[in-house]
């Protein structure tokens, strides 16, 4: 009998452990009192040091704040959604520029006015054009975490050695269009030693920026319907689609999908590309394999634009620590974060002392003409704002494929998109 | 020792009523974790999700009732379900069979006097344990266009690269062809089968004359049809729900060619957040695979031949 | 077969072995080469994965894509908790579909034959369609982000081809053991535990086996309900390395992928007889 009870408590006990296994293991190292802010963010191993690094810098120089980080490497916004369908809410949320609307408009976001004036606090530092796009209707809702905008990268030993002329990479030079680009992208190109002028990136961002130089939209000013059929569109999306199939100065779609379009350009297999300025991995990875530049996009019928935007820090609605959630956003928009976040990952940072600084101009490293990020942010186009967008992407991104992959013509793949996204409207 | 037992029975008889009633209660208890599992996890989510794909409903605010609208619209104007049903369909049609046949080959050459049986049972057994999502990243590598194995082979001998996974005309084919490679399950299910078919019949078809694809025609396959029906009914199941490997190897793509539909589920539940939606997508493929299951079962009659003593045996 | 004494006979035998062996070895190194590609990838630098032609055996090779697996990305922390998550959920089933099987098969009960028709229809039923309905219920519970979504539903039998199995199972056993041991004054739980189970130690292995290879790789349900990255499974994991902006660390992947597939193959190896009789047993039978 005792032995069955001691077998009994055993087991009970053995039930009572398994269930704190099962749900999460809390902080390590709380400290008493202290209040704990749950952040959710994505982030590769780059962005996971930056972030580790930033948040020993707020452990070591605030008291009583821990924060508990909540990294989501893949799927994040069905992870971040799932969780707050779930009840479950990150007090800060590291959110993507264009998703900032939807969040407001479900009101789960915390407007920040009263605490900034408040605070008095000064944002003056901040590059307006980026601190905007976390503003809906007049109101706050966070701050940028970078400013990044998605350039042109060229590859200058590739250029040398065809003896072509570099892209000019100032933002006024209107010598620098679409014409000049595809005699560039021709001279360039050297199929039999597998080089390539140019890769059609099939990311959003990549084709955006062609859509909006030749003025284009993606939908009306109303929000009421998909105007990607406009001649403007279209015009722009059969060129980039032209430069596989007429003139072939880029590859065919399944080589670059193989590889992951990072490593084309990298491994020195295209002249030029789309990115984002992540500078720090591509120094890492480009070293000294080739020289390298970058410049604006080629400007069309309506100027050079470039994309991006980048992503903030909001802090949720329903969080149950505001004041400490502010404290921690005022600290990750402070230059001693900035810097360090901009040391690691290369980006362009939000503010413009940083910007100017050495921490993020390295003078010596590659690009030469890193100023044309710092521009760029003037003819920056961000994604489309609208509560169905992420559906009406995914159907453009989906039907884009055919136009890459050939054999139809850009006005029947964007008629097709709009005749589809108009149903979700 | 008769006394003994006399006097238990007696008290057998005593006891009797309360006895069976304590064993009903001892069933219900010990089958009550599957009871209950059955209640929360089965039939409480079938009525809920029946009643989810009556509305629309984004999970943050309240659902609201539309009634057969989502059917509706998902019968007569949504072309990426239609899409996504063709594909699936598709892909059953060919797997399946496919699956069936090479397994049942690959079973009759191993029911032989063979040396390394084992050996080789197990390794055509291998793809089955580690399926999923493993098999699906090595494929991914492997139908690379440029750097991928099956293209590399293929050079070897002459034949042009071939864009496995970017060609809309090709990807299904891709799919088809690496879910033959996992036919191990089906031949191990087979052999067993094989194995459990008596000698005599093939010593006394051998004595009529039959050579050896009038057996396997004549007796093998029809000795062990039930054998095939099990694995023709589960082989639909499982390809009709099929997520894992167009979710790794393609995502969908290119152009939607491989959207299996519980792809397109995941894609309106969990990342358009398109809860009731995404539950009239789940009730349809539930009818869709018990119209097929009875079907199936339908014209077994016709095809599966059943002997008492045959079903005895194998296990 | 052999009793004809025809030479041509036992030629003809000859040549068709011959075939079944080629035909054997050439099928059994398809099924192996994009395991052993797979391997090779794993011990390649970035430059020689992007080699052509593709060597087969790098040189010189690259070991440490294993450690950076572990470094790199919490990948060792990802198989223990599929580990944990396999364990637990594994006990869950034994003991919830033993118990629900040996109530099917050895006790007289109203409505049994019913509900046990019932449950084999829930063995056909598409997950699909309690998919989201169950994740409301762990939401409302707060339980998104934990593992009881994963292992919960183990304990309530809710995998009921195992209370299938192991009903085949008892139903071989004679019902006579029962009874000696009802008439030693064991009640049924006694028989249960102490009769039935320890004479079902195959079936509960094929069918524990079965089970924790079938949780190892499982995919859809941690995808849905683990958002962090330290308590991800090792399946789910995988996936991370996959990085469309950034470009796939191939070599890294794979050597992650190899981890991943080494414990089940070992176990496979080890316990191959059991497993293969398993699944001819559900085939033969269902």
């Amino acid at each position: 009998m005792k032995k069955l009870s001691r077998r009994d408590f055993l087991r009970a006990s053995a039930i009572g452990s398994l269930s704190a296994a099962l749900t999460h293991t809390p902080w390590a190292g709380l400290a008493q009192d202290a209040v704990t802010l749950r952040l959710m963010a994505w982030g590769n191993p780059t962005e996971f040091e930056a972030r580790q690094a930033t948040l020993q810098l707020f452990h070591d120089s605030t008291e009583g704040i821990n924060i508990d980080f909540i990294h989501t490497p893949s799927d994040y916004m069905t992870k971040l959604l799932t969780q707050i369908a779930g009840g479950d809410y990150p007090d800060v949320i590291f959110l993507g520029n264009g998703d900032i609307e939807p969040f407001v408009a479900r009101g789960q976001l915390l407007p920040l006015d009263d605490f900034i004036a408040g605070d008095n606090f000064d944002t003056s530092d901040i590059s307006q054009q980026n601190l905007k796009l976390y503003n809906v209707d007049g109101i706050q809702y966070g701050f940028p975490v970078d400013a990044p905008n998605q350039q042109l990268f060229y590859n200058k030993t590739l250029f040398d050695e065809a003896g072509v002329d570099t892209p000019s990479p100032d933002w006024e030079d209107d010598s620098w269009n679409w014409e000049a680009f595809l005699d560039t992208a021709k001279a360039v190109t050297d199929k039999d030693n597998g080089i390539w002028g140019w890769q059609v990136k099939t990311g959003f961002r990549a084709w955006w920026i062609w859509v909006t130089a030749n003025g284009g939209e993606f939908f009306n000013e109303a929000g009421t319907e998909c105007v990607l059929n406009s001649p403007e569109a279209v015009e722009a999306l059969q060129f980039l689609a032209d430069l596989i199939h007429v003139h072939e100065v880029a590859p065919p779609l399944d080589v670059a999908s193989e590889l992951g379009s990072a490593e084309l350009f990298q491994s020195g297999v295209t002249a030029m590309e789309t990115w984002w300025p992540a500078i720090g991995r591509m120094r890492t990875n480009i070293a000294d394999k080739f020289e390298w530049n970058v410049a604006p996009h080629p400007g069309g019928k309506a100027g050079k634009t470039t994309a991006g935007g980048g992503t903030g820090h909001t802090i949720s609605a329903f969080t149950e620590h505001p004041e400490e959630s502010w404290e921690f956003l005022k600290f990750l928009i402070s230059t001693q974060c900035v810097s360090v976040w901009t040391d690691i990952m290369g980006i362009v940072p939000p503010l413009t002392s940083v910007a100017e600084s050495d921490v993020f101009l390295k003078p010596g490293e590659p690009p030469a003409d890193i100023l044309v990020f710092t521009k760029g942010n003037d003819y920056l186009r961000p994604d489309p704002r609208h509560a169905q967008f992420t559906q009406a992407r995914s159907i453009a991104q989906s039907q884009l494929e055919r136009l890459w992959i050939g054999g139809v013509s850009a006005q029947e793949v964007a008629d097709d998109i709009v005749a589809e996204v108009n149903r979700l409207l | 020792m008769a006394v003994v037992t006399a006097m238990k029975t007696k008290r057998e008889k005593r006891f009797r009523l309360t006895y069976r009633q304590a064993e009903s209660l001892t069933g219900f208890v010990m089958a009550a974790p599957w009871i209950l599992g059955f209640l929360f996890f089965v039939a409480g989510p079938m009525i809920a999700s029946l009643y989810l794909a009556m509305t629309r409903w984004d999970i943050f605010t309240a659902p609201k009732f539309l009634g057969l609208e989502n059917f509706e619209v998902l019968l007569t104007d949504d072309n990426l379900f239609w899409k996504s049903f063709r594909v699936t369909t598709l892909y059953a049609v060919f797997s399946v069979p496919l699956q069936i046949a090479v397994g049942l080959g690959l079973a009759q050459l191993l029911n032989q006097k063979i040396r390394l049986l084992g050996m080789f049972r197990s390794i055509y057994y291998l793809p089955s344990v580690l399926s999923g999502v493993s098999i699906a990243i090595m494929f991914r590598w492997i139908f690379g266009t440029q750097y991928g194995l099956l293209n590399t082979v293929l050079g070897m001998l002459g034949i042009e690269k071939v864009s496995w996974l970017g060609n809309p005309n090709i990807v299904l084919i891709s799919f088809i062809l690496m879910s033959i490679w996992g036919s191990g399950a089906n031949m191990l299910i087979y052999l067993g089968a094989l194995q459990g078919v008596p000698t005599e019949l093939y010593e006394a078809a051998e004595v009529d004359g039959a050579g050896s694809f009038r057996k396997f025609f004549k007796i093998t396959v029809p000795m062990i049809t039930p054998v095939i029906f099990f694995t023709l009914i589960n082989g639909i199941i499982v390809s009709l729900q099929e997520f894992q490997t167009p979710f790794i190897l393609t995502d969908g793509g290119p152009a939607d060619s491989s959207l299996f539909i519980v792809l397109y589920l995941y894609r309106n539940a969990f990342q358009w957040f398109k809860m009731g939606y995404a539950s009239a997508i789940a009730w349809i493929i539930f009818v869709y695979v018990l119209v097929l299951s009875i079907l199936v079962i339908r014209s077994s009659q016709a095809w599966v031949y059943y002997e008492g003593s045959l079903r005895g045996r194998g296990g | 077969m052999t009793t004809l004494p025809m030479p041509n006979r036992r030629r003809t035998d000859a040549v068709q072995k011959l075939i079944i062996y080629a035909v054997l070895v050439a099928g059994a190194v398809i099924v192996l080469f994009p395991f052993l590609w797979t391997f090779s990838t794993s011990l390649k630098t970035p430059e020689q994965v992007y080699q052509i032609p593709p060597q087969l055996i790098p040189d010189p090779i690259a070991p440490e894509n294993y450690s950076r697996v572990v470094t790199d990305r919490p990948f060792g922390r990802w198989m223990l908790n599929s580990l944990f998550v396999v364990v637990v959920s594994t006990v869950g089933t034994l003991l919830s579909c033993s118990l629900a099987a040996f109530a099917f098969s050895r006790l007289r009960w109203p409505g049994r034959d019913k509900l046990f028709l019932v449950l084999l229809a829930t063995m056909m039923l598409p997950t699909q369609v309690t998919l989201i309905p169950t994740f409301i219920l762990f939401k409302e519970l707060g339980w998104v982000n934990t593992y009881f979504p994963l292992a919960l539903p183990a304990w309530f039998a809710r995998n009921a081809f195992y209370v299938f199995l192991l009903r085949q199972f008892f139903m071989t056993i004679p019902l006579d053991l029962d009874d000696a041991a009802r008439m030693d004054g064991a009640n049924n739980f006694q028989v249960y535990w102490r009769i039935i189970l320890p004479m079902s130690k195959p079936a509960l292995g094929v069918a524990a086996l079965m089970f924790a290879q079938f949780k190892w790789r499982e995919f859809l349900a941690p995808l849905i309900y683990l958002n962090r990255r330290e308590s991800l499974l090792a399946s789910i994991g995988l996936r991370t390395f996959m990085d469309e902006t950034h470009g796939t660390d191939w070599e890294l992947m794979m050597a992650a992928n190899i981890m991943f597939m080494v414990p089940v193959v070992v176990v496979f190896f080890f316990t191959q007889r059991y497993m293969i009789q398993g699944v001819v047993i559900s085939g033969v039978k269902g």
